[in-house]
């Protein structure tokens, strides 16, 4: 049996009005990868902030390897210095600098600088992880992964024994994250113990040893992966039966048959984001989707129609009209709705308040002269609030202060409220727990049926094959297939995408 | 939730005073009343306003109180513009003081011409207003295009004017520095035979038009919607460069009123010294309301109340006679304690320091639904 | 290294051709180059008339004139010495912001064997440094008005001394000179405050809020005409009398034309004249030094003073500015 290195019991944790953590254990051993699962809110991210000293926990204690007392955290140096590293999921180094001068920042072990030496260390370590990117190089040239991976080789450079990985795989493709998983597995052997912190279930299964389960700031408890099935896991993290997601694959077969009323129809439409010339149409109450790899064009296609990049050519009718979109706000006015990808950086407004967030593409609509009276504004928030299930404290709470899957329903809020013919949601899923997951998949189904065209964009090609009637396959800028009906499996998709694919649809 | 909400209930008086002590606009405000209680304790008769008469034998007030309410009427209206600046633009105009040298020096060559001290006015008074708003919104708008459009950074975009503007203002005067009749002073001093300064009446119209204006126009949602994120903001169909470029043209539009107001008080302008050093007072004023100077959320009240306590302290050091020199040593030992005190640093602070008060009295009470374990 | 090397010539290169252009342009007709290092363009009445006269003055006897103005900025001033020095002109006369700090300026002009002359306000050099002066001795203006205040043998005397711009001599001459009058006499000061910008609106605001504090005053003394201007604005709004027949004596410096109709209509009782016609004196002086006779090195301007009891229309009439 290999040691523990990491013994933490019964911790808590309160915010005002939430009781955040309530009496967690959590064990970590020498050479071993250890999911950390939970929905939003479940307490995972708060246990981690606990344990890096960026919370200070109010009960409970923290035991390291080595150490015969419990440690007290009282900062992320501090929990550096005792051999715990955080690789988040933003990158937090500073990507201006380089490779070599990112692992050691912050590190101030000499006074004087050999950064020819520093520089050959780097290198050294870059090659001993397999990570591909020269000390020299400037962090921000280096993809997303590797700029992960680099976190990595200063987290372990900085002989940590215990490495917190907060949802490292939520902007890699599939390549970079088996990349990712085999330098976990080096690791691994090398005798770090890992917490790995995901939304995505199939991740758990490839590459951890242990799972602890959280749910409502409590311990559900930790298992080995053999002995617990995915469905028992979904189960345990929604404290519920999995009745839900198999019946909504039933609902979806429906759709197909609505070929009649086109809603939109886009010929030849290029815009200067690098977007090939393409066709598409919609019909009412249709679920149509982009497929693709990240960077396929998938976003660049709704953003032309939305008009959210500048468009430099083409047409679009909108339920047989020629309109002429060159802002969103025209878009909006002619019933287009667009959910961003980058639901941080592109959606919310951090600091206004849930209510504000919620009523601004209406209000905009509107127009600047008419401003909702705040009982208008009110009626609208509760009503979205309840008929979404969003969690906050009130209507008037900062938007930034929730969780990232309630953010993104007080979004989806906001489009519903404009009441729009189409609406495109660019990865609504994204980084958010399985629960509000299949809530959103079942509100985007029941939309579609009361006869709202609807786009929906998701790198999970089994969240799309859920919810899609139709998929527009997309590779390089260009659209590479149509798939509908029998022909959507994800064979066909991996296949199409790949260029493999014999149905070059109607583009 | 529901065992939080139980708790609130338990005492209501206390939540209300934690949601008053809570509310931003309590620090500014706390901050306005420490001064003016320190003021009185200098000087009991501060507060005493009485009725006296002009040379003319027409009634006016006359008291500290009064002269700061007056006073303080040009930094009001230009904390009100650059409260919307600082939030939409996530900087700051540095040019406010010279661009009202500008707007108070076509104000005067409108009203005087060519001669330096005419014996009537060349033109009606509300053309004059006018064209020195038009002044101001010219500039805030050439201020607005750098910035929105060519996305320069405020301070620096705004620099241009500041080195310049007061030889424009020169130059808008042709060079002369008239003195118009005294009957256009009514608007900086007293209309005979009303008693209350008129730049308090305008001041009082001007905080009307800017509620009103952020009640029944969306000015204060897009403003801080683009201020907080504008990529965001874009994407929901508001125009980004529009709105900032908007909010700088406002700004125009106050100083414009403000050096009206300013030319009015002794009905001449001096464009190299007139309101020396006004727009740190202003930015300061923007701060001091618990304005983050980096943008996004404003707080319109708060600026105003800290217009009102940085003419307070101005008037405070004048009166109680410091020596000269020693007039900024005061002046920014007391505006340290203030910003500090309004640190996210120390507010942090407090409200641990409140919510363990909090905590320990719930427990105290034996309130077991609700315990934080230290 | 290659880049620091190259920046280096760069500004080399920069500066030389600068250098060949301001030799080019030095005199070739002939003509006497007075450099003026003035300072601001529009600060007063006082100051347009002193800028008027130089340039008028100068023309007239057939100089080159060179004016810069430093507009409120004391490193600007100094810069622009510099800058006429490298321009070689044949004379720098200098009106400092400041009286402070012109040693570096002075040593260059010497060198390059410029003639140095003071203007306005006396600067802080050593003798050897300077080779004339035009300028206003600010102390003994002040003390005539001591002296005045002195002869009307009040019962108390309560002052109100409003400076101007902190540091220039001319605030610090006149304010030295009542602050030492009235603890030699016994005056009580009861305010003491300079103004930015010698202007009316801080004058007026100060005297306001003096008023509404309740102090009692029976003297104002402002260090030039606009402050005592502001001040009587003030003292109209509070119903206060002032000047031959009030209440409150008012004193005030510069003596511009339209102060001296204030003096007439007896609204300010004393007005000590500042001479800012120094272009003919300036002229003069710079013919004698061409014709290489000596000067007297610290002359200053004879000052008058007006007192309302005493100055007739006539004496209003002859003033040209």
């Amino acid at each position: 049996m290999q040691d523990e290195i990491l013994k933490m019991r019964g911790i808590n944790k309160s915010f005002p009005g939430v009781r955040a953590l309530q009496n967690v254990d959590f064990t970590l051993f020498e050479g071993e990868i250890h999911a950390l699962m939970g929905e939003n809110g479940a307490g995972k991210s708060t246990l981690i902030k606990v344990l890096t000293g960026v919370y200070a926990k109010e009960g409970g204690e923290i035991r390291l390897r080595g150490l015969d007392k419990p440690v007290t955290i009282k900062s992320p140096q501090e929990a550096q210095k005792l051999g715990i590293s955080t690789v988040y999921q933003e990158i937090t180094l500073c990507p201006n600098l380089t490779v070599a001068e990112n692992m050691f920042i912050g590190r101030a072990e000499e006074v004087i600088v050999n950064w020819k030496k520093r520089i050959d260390k780097t290198n050294a370590i870059l090659a001993s992880l397999g990570i591909s990117a020269k000390a020299t190089q400037q962090l921000s040239s280096c993809s997303i992964a590797v700029q992960q991976m680099v976190a990595i080789a200063r987290a372990v450079d900085m002989e940590c024994k215990v490495l917190i990985l907060d949802e490292p795989t939520s902007s890699l493709d599939d390549q970079e994250v088996a990349k990712l998983f085999s330098l976990m597995r080096d690791l691994k052997n090398r005798g770090v113990g890992i917490i790995f912190v995901t939304h995505f279930l199939e991740q758990v299964y490839e590459v951890c040893d242990k799972i602890t389960v959280l749910r409502n700031g409590e311990l559900i408890g930790e298992y080995l992966i053999k002995d617990l099935p995915r469905v028992a896991l979904v189960s345990k993290m929604l404290g519920k039966e999995l009745g839900d997601l198999s019946a909504l694959q039933n609902e979806t077969a429906c759709d197909i048959s609505r070929q009649k009323d086109i809603v939109v129809e886009v010929k030849g439409l290029s815009g200067d984001s690098g977007i090939r010339p393409f066709d598409f149409k919609t019909c009412k109450g249709e679920v149509t989707g982009f497929a693709g790899l990240l960077g396929s064009g998938r976003s660049e296609c709704v953003r032309a129609i939305f008009g959210a990049d500048h468009v430099t050519g083409g047409e679009i009718k909108i339920k047989g009209k020629p309109v002429h979109i060159t802002s969103p706000l025209k878009a909006m006015k002619n019933g287009i709705g667009y959910l961003s990808e980058d639901r941080k950086s592109d959606g919310i407004i951090g600091d206004l308040s849930v209510r504000e967030n919620m009523i601004l593409a209406l209000q905009v609509m509107r127009g600047f002269f008419k401003p909702f009276s705040k009982a208008q504004a009110y009626a609208f928030a509760d009503e979205y609030i309840k008929l979404l299930g969003i969690k906050t404290a009130s209507a008037d709470t900062p938007i930034s202060s929730l969780s990232g899957g309630n953010q993104q329903k007080v979004i989806l809020a906001r489009w519903l409220l404009t009441h729009p013919d189409y609406l495109i949601l660019d990865e609504p899923t994204r980084g958010i727990d399985i629960g509000t997951k299949v809530d959103i998949q079942k509100l985007v189904l029941k939309l579609a049926d009361e006869g709202m065209s609807i786009t929906f964009i998701s790198s999970e090609i089994e969240e799309m094959l859920r919810t899609c009637s139709r998929l527009i396959v997309m590779r390089d800028l260009n659209i590479v297939g149509e798939l509908k009906g029998e022909d959507m499996t994800q064979d066909r998709i991996m296949h199409t995408i790949a260029g493999g694919a014999t149905n070059h649809g109607d583009s | 939730m529901a065992t939080h909400d139980k708790t609130i209930n338990h005492d209501r008086s206390r939540s209300i005073i934690l949601s008053i002590v809570k509310h931003n606009i309590f620090i500014p405000c706390a901050f306005l009343t420490m001064l003016l209680l320190v003021n009185i304790f200098i000087n009991p008769g501060f507060l005493k306003i009485s009725m006296g008469a002009d040379s003319n034998g027409h009634p006016v007030l006359i008291g500290n109180l009064i002269n700061i309410l007056s006073n303080a009427t040009e930094l009001v209206i230009l904390a009100i513009g650059m409260t919307l600046v600082t939030a939409s633009s996530k900087g700051q105009d540095i040019s406010v003081g010279a661009t009202l040298a500008i707007s108070g020096g076509v104000v005067m060559r409108v009203l005087c011409g060519n001669e330096t001290q005419p014996d009537s006015l060349h033109a009606p008074i509300i053309v004059a207003l006018i064209l020195g708003c038009l002044a101001g919104m010219a500039c805030g708008a050439f201020n607005g295009i750098l910035v929105s459009r060519f996305k320069i950074q405020p301070m620096i975009a705004t620099l241009i004017l500041f080195t310049a503007g007061r030889s424009i203002a020169s130059m808008a005067m042709g060079g002369l520095k008239p003195k118009a009749v005294s009957s256009f002073g009514y608007y900086g001093n007293f209309i005979p035979g009303f008693p209350i300064p008129t730049p308090i009446l305008i001041t009082i119209g001007i905080v009307i038009v800017t509620m009103l204006t952020l009640k029944l126009t969306n000015l204060g949602l897009y403003t801080r919607a683009v201020g907080v994120n504008a990529k965001a903001s874009s994407l929901n169909g508001l125009n980004p460069t529009m709105i900032k470029f908007l909010t700088f043209v406002v700004l125009g539009f106050c100083v414009g009123i403000a050096g009206f107001v300013q030319s009015s008080r002794v009905q001449t302008v001096n464009p190299y010294t007139i309101v020396p050093g006004i727009e740190m007072d202003v930015i300061l004023a923007v701060a001091l309301g618990g304005n983050s100077l980096g943008g996004g959320k404003f707080n319109m009240t708060g600026s105003i109340i800290g217009a009102y306590t940085i003419q307070t302290l101005t008037s405070m050091l004048m009166t109680l006679n410091v020596n000269t020199n020693a007039v900024p040593v005061f002046k920014a030992a007391i505006i340290v304690v203030l910003v500090v005190i309004q640190s996210s640093v120390v507010k942090a602070f407090f409200n641990k320091k409140m919510g363990e008060l909090k905590s320990r009295k719930n427990s105290g009470k034996g309130n077991d639904t609700y315990v934080v374990v230290e | 290294m290659k880049k620091l090397v190259s920046m280096v010539l760069a500004l080399m290169l920069v500066f030389s051709l600068v250098a060949c252009d301001a030799k080019d342009k030095a005199k070739d007709d002939g003509k006497i180059t007075v450099g003026v290092v003035q300072t601001n363009a529009n600060e007063s009445d006082w100051r347009t008339a002193n800028t008027k006269s130089m340039n008028e003055a100068f023309a007239a006897a057939g100089f080159e004139t060179k004016m810069v103005f430093g507009e409120g900025d004391h490193a600007k001033q100094i810069a622009q010495a510099q800058q006429l020095i490298q321009e070689e002109v044949d004379y720098l006369v200098i009106l400092g912001l400041q009286s402070a700090g012109w040693e570096d300026v002075a040593k260059a002009a010497k060198e390059a064997g410029i003639p140095l002359i003071m203007a306005d306000r006396e600067l802080e050099l050593s003798e050897d440094l300077y080779t004339a002066m035009v300028c206003s001795d600010f102390e003994a203006e002040g003390v005539k008005a001591v002296d005045w205040l002195k002869a009307q043998n009040m019962d108390t005397v309560d002052i109100v001394v409003l400076g101007g711009d902190t540091g220039s001599s001319a605030q610090l001459g006149r304010s030295k000179a009542i602050e030492e009058g009235a603890a030699t006499n016994g005056w009580n000061i009861v305010f003491n405050q300079n103004m930015k910008g010698w202007d009316e609106t801080l004058a007026k605001q100060a005297v306001t809020d003096l008023i509404a504090s309740g102090k009692e005053f029976n003297v104002i003394y402002a260090e030039n005409d606009n402050m005592a201007r502001g001040a009587c604005d003030a003292m109209d709004a509070a119903g206060i009398t002032y000047g031959k027949d009030g209440d409150v004596k008012v004193i005030a410096f510069d003596a511009n034309k339209w102060a001296l109709e204030k003096v007439l209509a007896g609204e300010f009782n004393l007005d000590i004249e500042c001479n800012p016609l120094h272009g003919p004196r300036l002229v003069s002086l710079i013919q004698s030094l061409e014709k290489g006779e000596k000067v007297e090195k610290n002359v200053y301007v004879e000052e008058e003073m007006f007192d309302a009891e005493t100055i007739t229309q006539a004496i209003v009439d002859a003033r040209s500015y």
